[in-house]
This record gives structure tokens, sequence and C-alpha cells, in this order.
């Protein structure tokens, strides 16, 4: 056993200070022969639970603590006893959320149970002035240790050796250092000192330790002697639920049962059949074992909150849920198991996700926290780490790497494929240096990705979970240090892996802008038509309209059903069907399986899937496959068919099972999944089932790796799915309407006004007097709202609005400069957006505009406030002043661009239509005739989503409209490799490839791709047509014009 | 007087002067940056690398790949200041007034040379063959009454032509031509295009037509210059050649650098030749400014009054790092340093009545400018990196910590 234990150690869970992951201290610390290891981050227990677990895998006794800093004041703190851990929660609490937080005072108050080591020579006399006990002075080899051993010597407290490790090897100082410097936005050579630890502060040997104490050899003792006192037994197997209005527990039981069966009589009539009555009392009963009593009747009290809610996630299979408001789809009908959610041999807690539309999440999360009380009630964290492409970026600014240089190099490390290169390569150097090589990067490059890669995990910052909440009964600070965000939200250190393994219950609020979209779009009924959608009698599952239109695929703007991914998934799944099973399937059930089919890893079982929906033959796995997922045809579909499978394939006992499944969704699951798949394989086949049938099975459960969903998660989602899609098969200009004023859909509004128009629905303009803020839609029409114009400022909208409401709308122009208090710029912009054309008359829009600056100009000169009311408009010798010819029309299509970021009034491919008809393209419409021959296409670039072969080669699944409909390509590896970095959304194409047909859905495999700009320098020299976008009279030439791109990549779908 | 104004140009001047010393590049790309550096910035780019996409301050690193072809050459500041002064000489033969705007690009003034040498034309074609002849550098021309018009007709042209404005014609000539070809200043040109692209006056010609009281609420104060612009009067003189209004020393750092420990010392080494080159001119330094070109191309400047005036680097070196500190506010590497020393005035050597030393030869006497004479005088012989001050060596400072790990 060693005599010396590190005791002041930091891990990269010190923000922006701490280098060295956990791993590599602890497997360091066994490699020296220790037995024993303190955590003592800054200010924080950020990576305390999974200390524990690593510190635990490689054999030594986790020492929980952190380093106190506040001011000019330092202390380690380490935890003697459970309680000496509550109150080194409460402490770090207090250190970030109280404002006259007083390090001196506020360590006696709270050090029962703590160990105190500190060199802070007015921190030790002052504490040991108030007789604390547990305190010694910190000796750290360096030019200050003499300081720090007289002080001991002169107090009479005992010295103990630390070596305040920041970095587990001696050449890390460079890193710490680089990392100080991003934290403190400057440059190594403008680094302070003082902002730095010391050269020497790594996890230095027992040996190397011992040279430094020769004259204090005690202090080396005390280490051990700490180490032995210190609690390291941990056990966080108790689950913390959070308590409903102190009733006790049978009190609390009673008042469920009674709110339950009064749901249930609200859900199936008054009579209930014993089918549902069994089952509650089967729910009721586990509830109650499993002490979930309290945790329902606060989400019921959360849910009553809001009129309309999605619970989501494995509570959905719950009757009591249902019952209770919860969830919204009945377990019963559509066979939600319950055990899925609760069962006796679940030991972790689940969680109940409730989704409220994305604009009254806030208010529902000041609700909680005022009824539950701020001191019980903490939001869940992100921990912001240092991603590779982050570091890079960061690192990059460190060395002097000018923004548009990172701008300009960032893309192409990604595009290839750079951030895999250390991983690829086995080695940050060789990895840096072939990336590098590859895309001719110099100086200081190769140095800048290798110490971004050796930082890739460092803790940066904690953020604010979009949605999960903690309730506990008591004081939340004792559980955990509590941290009060930017917003001023109240966060628990813990990121939701950890805060789940610690034992706290988790209930995640998430804001969903669907709901928010049938939300708006109800009301927008109910003004225009006075029909008001009955939500609670509403059945869209059976509606004809709303079927049809799920089938034809045409689910733009539906929820979780408009990626292209999913509506050609939804083509195969239906166009080819035989009549005979299309007849007969059940279009919910099958909208179920497709949201869970859906997902990164699983793309291969999709074609297999839609063949055995057909009816096609296939061999089966395995007989025991074929009839656990006789639902999904023998395909792994949902979560829970993971436990299932492991259960009847292998024979693991519920508890694995279900962990198996959990584990499969877990950021640090490397250790655990090998230990799994090692026990499936073993299991299975001593069962006599064959090597490869194993192999196939565990290949598609490695498919729910990352995210997937159980059954009731997808029955939730796609119950709001034919709820927007009832919507929009009946109120379609409300609806689109309401999906762009929620924004946050898949598509850009462009292609959501594109698709719009596709429906039949006229594009209104701007109008002054008819426009407001949001998009408005009625009958057959969608008028644009000022919203839509980037640059003018809502304040200044509303002023005008009210007016117009006030005071009627605007009679002219100049009636509006007499009304309304304006800023020049603004107004600027509604005359190019043409919001005045149908009050100007004969004055065109830069008339307009001169109208506007001789109106500032007077008020100038008369130091008036324009618009204030009392400039008199009527002043000024308007009727002598130039009324200019009107804008080009190309010109008017780029102020369009300009300020709503698409053209409005034609399709940006007219531009090009000239070269389009040059090379005879197809139009979408016609794609299907032409199946199998080589064609040319046109297309606006809608979205792109990267993907990876199973050689880990880079392509890409692309969607484009033209000026017929929309339509998807692919675009192969060798293809990719050629065009890829041509390709970007919001960009015309000209597209050679063939189409091919699977399962009645056409794509278009695409073997060349022409940015239509380039074409046309070529083209513009033949034919007269095009010359016409190269107007001279234009500022910037016509082939210019394109809109603002992005390369947004989408998970689902 | 009606009269001849010339504004000559050589397009490209730099990429002209490679041409001339590699034949081989003459129908080719080629691009001026500071060096073939991929993280360079192009400076200049010929005709046919500007057809392939290439244009000024453009990584070196995307004109390659927008044109593979591309020959990338480093400036070379001495040979440019030579053939500019070979092209002053053939100037100066037809004119004492010339103004140059930079290198190879001028302003003549012609007026009243047409008994000696005939009319403005003539004298431009013979002059652009003299420089074609002797130089080999092929040079286009405006002639015009004004400084206005012969620079717009200059941009009309291209080497070897000629464009003669004749008076009398020049609202005319000018009418047609878009205004955002005109030489507006960089402060006031984005405002006043985007004020006449607002009300959609797109030539100078519909700025003509406009009433100067109309103009003026769109444009404010430019709004007169601009009409008078656009009706071709434009009365501004080419300034005669003025003496060298200061003395300035440049160092490019490529690819750049950061280091707040190296930059100063670099910089004292810049003023080390300042100071040497005021010594020379028995001149004095009463401004001293300190330029710093970043790598995203941003430029900061600051300057600081000297008083009493000095040519010796103890007295200018406390300015030199104050003036840094107010320049290096940015995280982005340094690329080009440059220390200028302004309104250098002659070093007053007033005898006193008495006999006693005066200023100038008692601030001389102290043993830092003693140092600093011998260290001159040490240079003559040597050579000029023979000795140097201290500070003014960037690699004898301690590094703060090692590079590698």
């Amino acid at each position: 056993m060693q005599a010396f234990v590190h005791l002041h150690v930091h891990s990269n869970y010190s923000p922006m200070a701490g280098v060295s992951s956990l791993e590599d201290l602890c497997e360091t610390a066994q490699a020296q022969g220790s037995d024993t290891l303190a955590l003592t981050d800054t200010n924080g227990l950020y990576g305390a639970m999974r200390f524990v677990d690593v510190a635990t895998r490689f054999g030594l006794k986790p020492i929980l603590g952190a380093e106190l800093v506040h001011k000019q004041h330092r202390a380690v703190l380490l935890v003697k006893t459970t309680d000496g851990y509550d109150n080194l929660c409460r402490l770090l609490s207090a250190r970030h959320c109280d404002s006259a937080f007083d390090m001196l005072s506020a360590v006696p108050r709270h050090a029962r149970g703590l160990m105190v080591l500190s060199d802070d020579a007015a921190a030790l006399t002052m504490w040991k002035k108030r007789r604390l006990q547990d305190l010694y002075v910190e000796l750290t080899p360096g030019a200050l240790m003499h300081h720090a051993v007289a002080l001991s010597r002169r107090t009479g407290l005992p010295p103990v050796a630390t070596n305040r490790v920041h970095f587990v090897r001696r050449e890390q100082f460079y890193l710490h250092r680089v990392l100080r410097a991003i934290a403190l936005n400057t440059t190594l050579s403008l680094l302070p000192h003082e902002a730095c630890c010391a050269s020497n502060h790594w996890l230095a040997s027992q040996s190397d330790m011992t040279l430094h104490y020769p004259h204090v050899p005690e202090a080396l003792r005390n280490t051990r002697r700490i180490a032995e006192t210190c609690h390291t037994d941990w056990d966080f197997q108790e689950t913390i639920f959070p308590a409903f209005r102190h009733y006790s527990d049978a009190q609390a039981f009673a008042v469920l049962g009674r709110k339950t069966y009064e749901g249930a009589r609200q859900r199936y009539g008054v009579t209930l059949s014993p089918e549902v009555r069994d089952r509650i009392r089967t729910e009721l009963t586990m509830i109650r074992q499993k002490r979930f009593v309290q945790y329902f009747l606060v989400v019921e009290d959360i849910v009553r909150q809001s009129p309309r809610t999605c619970g989501r996630g494995s509570a959905a299979a719950s009757i009591v849920s249902y019952c209770l408001g919860i969830t919204h789809v009945d377990p019963i009908r559509h066979h939600l198991f319950f055990e899925r959610f609760l069962n006796v041999g679940r030991h972790d807690p689940p969680d109940i996700d409730i989704d409220f539309p994305w604009d009254e999440r806030d208010r529902i999360l000041d609700y909680i926290f005022a009824r539950y009380g701020a001191t019980c009630v903490a939001m869940i964290a992100n921990h912001n780490t240092l991603g590779l492409r982050a570091a890079i970026r960061e690192v990059g600014k460190v060395y002097g790497v000018s923004p548009s240089e990172l701008n300009d190099v960032m893309p192409r490390i990604v595009r290839q494929n750079g951030l895999d290169y250390p991983r690829i390569h086995f080695s940050i150097d060789r990895g840096a240096a072939a990336l590098c090589r590859a895309l001719g990067l110099t100086d200081p490059w190769p140095e800048i990705v290798r110490v971004a890669a050796s930082l890739e995990g460092c803790l940066q910052h904690l953020s604010v979970h979009c949605g999960g909440i903690v309730i506990v009964p008591d004081d939340i600070r004792r559980y955990v240090p509590v941290q009060i965000s930017a917003k001023g939200v109240a966060v628990i250190q813990w990121e939701k892996d950890q805060a789940e393994e610690a034992g706290l219950v988790k209930l995640d609020i998430l804001g969903n802008r669907s709901l928010a979209v049938i939300r708006d779009t109800i009301e927008a009924i109910a003004c225009h038509t006075g029909y008001r959608v009955n939500e609670s009698t509403w059945d869209p599952i059976h509606d004809a309209s709303t079927r049809s239109l799920i089938l034809r695929a045409e689910t733009i703007g539906c929820f979780y059903v408009e990626s292209p991914a999913t509506r050609l998934l939804l083509r195969k799944l239906w166009a080819a069907m035989p009549a005979t099973r299309r007849a007969r399937l059940d279009v919910f059930e099958y909208l179920v399986i497709v949201s869970s089919l859906i997902r990164p890893a699983a793309h291969r079982y999709v074609r297999e899937f839609v063949r055995r929906a057909h009816g096609e033959d296939h061999q089966s796995v395995h007989p025991i496959v074929e009839q656990t997922l006789a639902e999904t045809h023998g395909i792994l579909v949902y979560q829970e068919d993971v436990s299932r499978i492991a259960i009847a394939l292998a024979g693991f006992s519920v508890e694995d099972a279900d962990q198996l499944r959990k584990v499969l969704s877990k950021k640090h699951k490397k250790h655990q999944l090998e230990d799994y798949k090692v026990r499936f394989y073993r299991d299975a086949a001593e069962r006599g089932v064959s090597g490869q049938a194993i192999e196939t099975v565990w290949d598609m459960i490695m498919s729910f790796t990352g995210y997937s969903f159980c059954k009731p998660h997808s029955a939730s989602y796609a119950q709001v799915s034919f709820k927007s899609a009832y919507l929009r098969a009946h109120y379609p200009a409300e609806f689109m309407a309401a999906v762009i004023n929620n924004q946050g859909g898949f598509y850009s509004t462009f292609a959501y006004l594109s698709e719009a128009r596709r429906m039949g629905l006229t594009v209104l303009p701007l109008d002054i007097n008819l426009s407001h803020w949001n998009y408005t839609g009625h009958g057959q029409t969608l008028r644009i709202g000022f919203m839509q114009l980037k640059s003018l400022s809502r304040e200044f909208t509303e002023r005008l609005l009210l007016e117009r409401t006030t005071n009627g709308p605007f009679r002219s122009f100049r009636d509006f400069l007499d009304r309304v208090v304006y800023e020049p710029a603004q107004v600027r912009l509604l005359i190019k957006a043409g919001s005045f054309d149908r009050l100007a008359g004969e004055v065109t829009r830069p008339g307009l505009i001169w109208r506007l600056y001789a109106t500032q100009a007077q008020g100038d000169r008369q130091g008036m406030f324009p618009g204030s009311g009392t400039l008199p408009f009527a002043g000024l010798s308007c009727r002598s002043m130039p009324i200019p010819a009107d804008y080009p029309h190309t010109q008017k299509i780029q102020h369009e661009i300009d300020l709503f970021g698409f053209p409005v009034t034609v399709h940006p491919l007219e531009w090009y239509a000239s070269s389009s008809d040059a090379r005879q393209c197809i139009p979408s419409s016609e794609m299907h005739r032409y199946v199998g021959k080589r064609i040319t296409m046109t297309g606006w670039l809608v979205t792109e989503k990267p993907a990876r072969t199973q050689h880990n080669e880079a392509m890409e699944f692309i969607m484009l409209e033209d000026l017929t409909g929309l339509y998807d390509a692919t675009v192969f590896p060798r293809i990719f490799r050629l065009y890829g970095h041509m390709l970007s959304t919001n960009r015309p194409y000209l597209l050679e490839g063939i189409p091919e047909e699977e399962f009645g859905a056409v794509t278009l495999t695409v073997r060349k791709v022409i940015l239509l700009r380039d074409t046309k320098a070529s083209i513009t020299t033949q034919r007269r047509g095009a010359l016409r976008l190269q107007d001279p009279g234009l500022r910037q030439p016509a082939d210019e014009v394109g809109m603002p791109t992005s390369r947004r990549c989408r998970r689902d779908g | 007087m009606n009269r001849h104004i010339v504004c000559f140009t050589i397009p490209t001047f730099q990429v002209a002067l490679a041409r001339l010393e590699e034949a081989s590049l003459t129908t080719r790309p080629v691009a001026v940056a500071l060096s073939s550096n991929p993280r360079s910035v192009i400076t200049e780019a010929s005709k046919e690398a500007r057809r392939d996409g290439i244009v000024t301050n453009m990584s070196v690193a995307q004109a390659r790949r927008l044109c593979p072809s591309l020959h990338v050459r480093s400036p070379r500041p001495d040979r440019i200041r030579q053939a500019n002064r070979a092209l002053l000489r053939v100037v100066e033969r037809f004119t004492p007034i010339w103004e140059s705007v930079q290198p190879g690009h001028f302003y003549l003034d012609l007026t009243g040379t047409t008994r000696l040498f005939g009319p403005a034309c003539d004298t431009a074609m013979r002059m652009r063959q003299e420089i074609a002849r002797q130089y080999r550098l092929s040079g286009m021309a405006g002639i015009g009454n004004s400084k206005l018009v012969s620079y717009m007709a200059s941009t009309l042209v291209e080497p070897p032509q000629l464009c003669d404005i004749r008076s009398g014609s020049e609202e005319a000539f000018l009418a047609p031509l878009p205004v955002d070809t005109l030489p507006l200043t960089a402060a006031s040109r984005k405002t006043i295009l985007m004020r006449l692209d607002d009300v959609n006056v797109r030539t100078l010609g519909e700025i003509a037509r406009i009433p100067l009281a109309d103009l003026v609420p769109v444009l404010g104060q430019h709004a007169t210059l601009l009409h008078a612009w656009a009706r071709g009067i434009d009365p501004s003189r080419v300034l005669p050649p003025a003496r060298q209004p200061g003395v300035e020393a440049t160092l490019n750092l490529e690819p750049g650098e950061l280091d707040s420990n190296r930059l100063p010392s670099l910089l004292y080494r810049l003023l080390e030749y300042i100071c040497r080159e005021l010594r020379r001119q028995q001149r004095q330094c009463h401004e001293l400014t300190i330029r710093l070109q970043y790598g995203d191309n941003v430029e900061v400047e600051h300057s600081q009054p000297v008083h009493p005036g000095t040519l010796w680097e103890v007295d200018l070196m406390p300015c030199v790092s104050r003036l840094f500190v107010r320049c290096f506010r940015r995280r982005i590497r340094v690329r080009t340093l440059t220390v200028r020393a302004g309104h250098p005035l002659p070093v007053a050597e007033q005898l006193t009545l008495f006999g006693w030393d005066n200023q100038a030869s008692s601030m001389a006497s102290r043993p830092a400018c003693r140092l600093a004479l011998a260290m001159d005088t040490l240079r003559v012989r040597f050579g000029h990196g023979v000795i140097g001050w201290g500070k003014a060596q960037p690699d004898a400072g301690v590094r703060s910590s090692s590079r590698t790990f």
C-alpha cells in the first residue's frame, strides 16, 4: 500500500482548467500503485457520478471533493461522511447562487463531515480560531512551499502533501495553457502567469512526490490518514421522488385512484369494461409498489396547466397516464404494454416526457418553480464540452488564425470527415498530420489540429437541458450542487445520465412547435369560420381525407412525418402495396412503425421492412424472432423489441434485457455494451441459435444505438402527426400559415411557400394595410407577414399595427408618415418590400424612398423627429419632386431575396428557364416515365442529408424542387467525391442521372452535378433569352442571384 | 484656360514587372501575394487570373483552387520603387506638374505645353510609346479637362489605347457611365451608392438631369460635388511632386506573428532603421505612427505626437511600446508591421549667443545617443546586420514556455 495518496486532483470536469479525462487519471493512478484517488474539481462535482463509476472500474477507492475557490480564498474540501457530502453540495451551491457568499464564514457553517485542506493563511487562521476540525495545511512542491511549512509550524495545523494535479503527464502543461488561453480569450504570449497552474502540477508518482518532502515526511503520511478517513463507499441506489402537496403515501394513492377512475370514465364512458378496470388496477398496484404515486400526481398537476400537451416516452403505455390526461393514446386500443414503463425488476426510475407548445414552455417552468418551491426544483444541465470542431476553432483563435480563415478551413475539415481522423488513425498526431496533408494545410494548422484533438472532451461550461427538470421532496442542494444559469434558472451540475445514476427522477418539459401549430390553426379556423374543433372528440385517425393524404405522403408541415426520408418511406410503403393488403391495413399502426423505423442506424432494415409489408417472401432469421416480432414482420422496430428479443432468444432476465435496451442509448456505453454482447452471443448459442442468426439479430440491436423510440412514444407522436395531417387536409391555408409562423420545421420558409403553392394556395405579398406580424391563411390565400422582413423591428411593426387598428387603414404614404412614429431605415425596408404598392398610385417605389429622404431632410433641418405627428409632410413640394422609373424586375427580385430571404413573386428556377430549355430538362412530374434512362433535370436544392455507407464512405440524399414538384435524388460516394463540395441548399442545379424506381417510388441516381450559375456563362453567349439576366444596369448581375445558404443536418429522417 | 489633364495607368503594375522579368508569364494567369504560402492574400491579379474568378484579398489557397495554373509572385518593393522612379523620369520630361497616385498610376497636367510638345493627346501617346520602348511596359491613358474626366476616360480603355475627351463634350461623355465607376472615397462610397440605388438613379446623366435642390435630400453634402461631376466639372488640381512627407519602414511577416513578446522587438528593429535614416537625413521625428495589418486584412493604426522632436531610438522606444499596446488588441496574427516617422523637420542647429551647447547637441551627448552613433558607424563599415539593440532582437527575450508537448 502506498503511503502517499493524491488528494487534490482536477479532471477535465474542472471547467477550462483540467486537461485529463477520468479514465486517464484513474488508469495512471492504478499503474502507479495507488488504491485511492480523490477528485476535487474546481467549484463543482461536475463529474462525481462518473468518477465513482470509473474509479471503481479501475479498482480505486473514490474520494469525492472539490476545490472551493472564491475571490482570493481557496480550499480543498474532501467528503468524510455522507453528511459531509450534503454540506459540500450546499457549500458549492451557495458559492454559485449566493451573491453575498463569503467563503471564510460559509465553510465553518458547513464544515461538518468535511476535511479542509488549504494554504490560505487568512482562511486557516480564522477557521482555526473557530475550532474547525479536520483542518490541514496544504503543501505543494514549488517556490511557495516553505511559506506553507512555516504556516503549519506556526499554527500547529498538520501538513498534508498534494500536487494540485491538473494533468496526468508533465508535457500536458502546454495543453493546460492553451485551455486557459481559450477561457480567457487571449493568446499564449498574453496569458498571465497567475491564470495557470504550475508546470509541475501533474499526477506525480509516490517516488517523485517523496523527493519534495524530506523535511516534512508527516505531510505524506497524512495523505494516507485522510484517505482512510474519507468516505469511499458510495451508494446512489435510492430513488428520490418528488412530493405532492406533502401528502402521505396513502393519501396520495387515494387521490391518484380517484382521479384515475374519473379520467377513465371520461375516456371510456361511464361504464368501464373489465379489461380497463383490470388494467387500471394492475397499474395502480405497480405504481404504488414502485413508489411512483406522488410522481404521477405531480405530473398530472403540471399537465393540467396547458390544454394541449403530448405525453410521450414509455409513459404513454400506461392507462393511468391516459386517464389522468398525461398521455393521449389509448394503450388498450393500440396494444401498448405497461411493463415497458414500469415493471418489478426495473431499478432505474423511468421518466415522463411531456411536450407543451413551445411558446408555453417557459410559463409551465415558472409554474413548477412557483408551485413546488425554488429550493426543491432545478433544471438538468447539459455539459458543454469541447467537441473537436469547437476545439479546432478555439485553438485556432489562440493561434491567431483569422475568422475568415477558420470559416474557410472548418467546412473543408468537416467535408473531409476530418473530425474522425484521430480516431481512424488511432493516434492524435498521425490523424492530425494526415488530415492536414489531405487538405494541404500548412503551419500552424497541424499543431492546431493536434492540440485541439488533445483537448476534446474538456468541460467548457454548463447549459440548461432543453426540458429536464428535477423535483425533490426537500432541498435539491442536499443532493447535488446547483448553479444559476445565464437566464437565471437554477441548474444542477449534472447532465441527465449522472442525475439518473444518482437516483434523481427527471421530468422532461419540452417545447413542441407542432402543438403550437395545431393550436394556432384551430384558433385561426375559429376566427375565420366560427367553427371550433372539439379536441376531446376529435378523431383524425378515422378521417378519410387525412388517411388519403398520409397514403399519398403529402405530409410536408405535418409533425414528424415531413422529412424526405419519411415521405419516401411512406410512398414506398403504400405505392406498390398489393391492393388487398392495402385495403385492410391500419394506417395509424403503420405510421407508428414508420416513426420508429426512421432512425440513423436503421436505414438498411427499411427496405426489408417494406418488402415484408408488401407480403413478399423472406428468409426467417429464426423462428423465435418471427414469432416475437410478428407485428413488425420480424424486424426490430421499437426499443422494447430489443428487450423482448434478448429475453426470447438469449434468455435474458427482464431486468437485464431492460438494462441492455437502456445502455444502447447511453453516451458512455462502450464497456457495458461489450459485456452484454459477450453474454448475448454466449447465452443465445447455448440455447441452440446459430451463429449467423445471433450475428444478424445483434446487428439489428446495434441499430438502436444513438436514438430510438419505444412504441408508446411513437404512438403518441403518430397521433400528433394525424392531427397535423387532418388540419392540412381540411384547412390548408390556416395550417401552412401556422407552420411558417411557428418556424423550426424541417424545411425553410421558402420550401413551405412552394409547398403551399403546390397545394393550390395563392401567396399574397406584403401589404401595409392587410398584413399582420404573422403569416395569415384564409380560404385559398396565404398572406406574407411582416415577420418575414428580416431587418424589420418588432416594436416598430407593433406600433404601426396598433395605429392601423385604432385609427383605420392608412390612406396614403403621406398619411402613414404623418400617423406613425417611424425610423427612415425601417420605412425604406417596407417600401422596397412592396408594402406601399397599393397605396402609392403612380409614385414608384424609388419615388416613395425619395419622398422619405425629403421628409427626413426637412425634419433634420427643422429639428423635428420624423413621424412625430408634428412634421407637416404636406409642406413639402411633393408634386415637384421627381418620380424616377420603377426598379427593374430583376432588381425587385433581388430586393425580395435581400429582404425576405427568398424570391416571392417568381420561383428562383425561372431565372434559369432558358438554360434548362437548352438542355431539354425533364420536369419532376415526368421523371417516372424515364426510369432507367439517363436524363437531365433542374432543381433547387431544398434539403440535404449526409450519410455514410457501410464502408464509411460519404454520400448524400438530397431533395430538390423544380417548377412542377419535389423529387428526391441520391448522390452515391463516387459522385459525391466529385461534386459533393458543390452541393448546398438554396442553390440551382442541373442534375444528370438515372431515375430508379423502387416499390413504386422514383428517385434520381445522380451521375453529374452542375451548378446552374456556372453553366449559364456559356449559355449567355449563345442565347438571347439569358442575356436579360445580365442587365448592365444592375449592380449585382443576375447570375449572382442566390439565397443565403445553410448547411443544416437534420437528425430525423 | 482650358486644362489638359492626362491620367496614365499601367494596369496591374506589379504583375507587369513580374512579366518583364519572366517572359514565360506573359499570357499566363499571374497573381501577386506577400508569399506563396496558402494563407497569404492576393494583392494584385492579372487579367487572365481575374477571368478565373480571382480577386484581391483572396487567399492564395482559394485562388489556387479556382485557378490551378496560377503563378504567384511576391512583391519586390525595391523593384517597384525603382520602376516607378524610371517612369517618373520619362514623365518629368513632358511636364513639371505630375501627381503619383500609386506606383504605375499618374496624373499629369499638360496645360500650356501644346506649343512645346503638341496636343495633349499626342504627348500622352509619345509618353506611352517612350515607356513601352524603354521599359516594355504597356499603359493606357485618358485625356480630359479635369482629373475626373481623364480618370473616367482611362477606365474605358485597355493598354495600349488612349481615350481623349474633347473639351465641351465632357457631360455627354459621362452621361451613360454608371455611378459606381465614380472615384468616390471609401468612407462615402457605400452610402452614396446605396442612396442612388434606392432612388433608382443609375447613370451620371440621370444625376445631371436632376435639379440640385432635389438631389440634396438624397445625397446630402455630397450632392453638390456629384452634381458638378455629372456635368463634367472637376476643379481639383494635379498636385505637384511634394517632398517625402515622412520616413516609413514596413516588415512583412509570413505567415504572421502573434507573439506579444516578439512583435515589439520587430517594431524596435524597424525603429532602428527609421532612426538611422533620420540621422542620415538630419531630420527629427515629430509624430510617430504604428500600423499593424492583421491576417484578415484589417489595419489598425495609432499615432502619437513626439515633443520635442527627436531622432534617437532611446527617446522613441517607449512611444513604440505604448502605440503597440494600443494597436495590438485583436487575437489574430499580424501580417505586416509599419513604423512611420511623421512631420520630419530638419534638426534646428541654432548656435547659442554665449557659446553654450544647444539642446540638440546636449541630447546627442547622452550615452545612449553616442552609442547609437557608434552603431551607425559600425553598420556603415560592416553592414546593417552587424550590430543592433538588444530590444530589437526578437529571440533575445525569455520565452514563457516551450511549444513542444
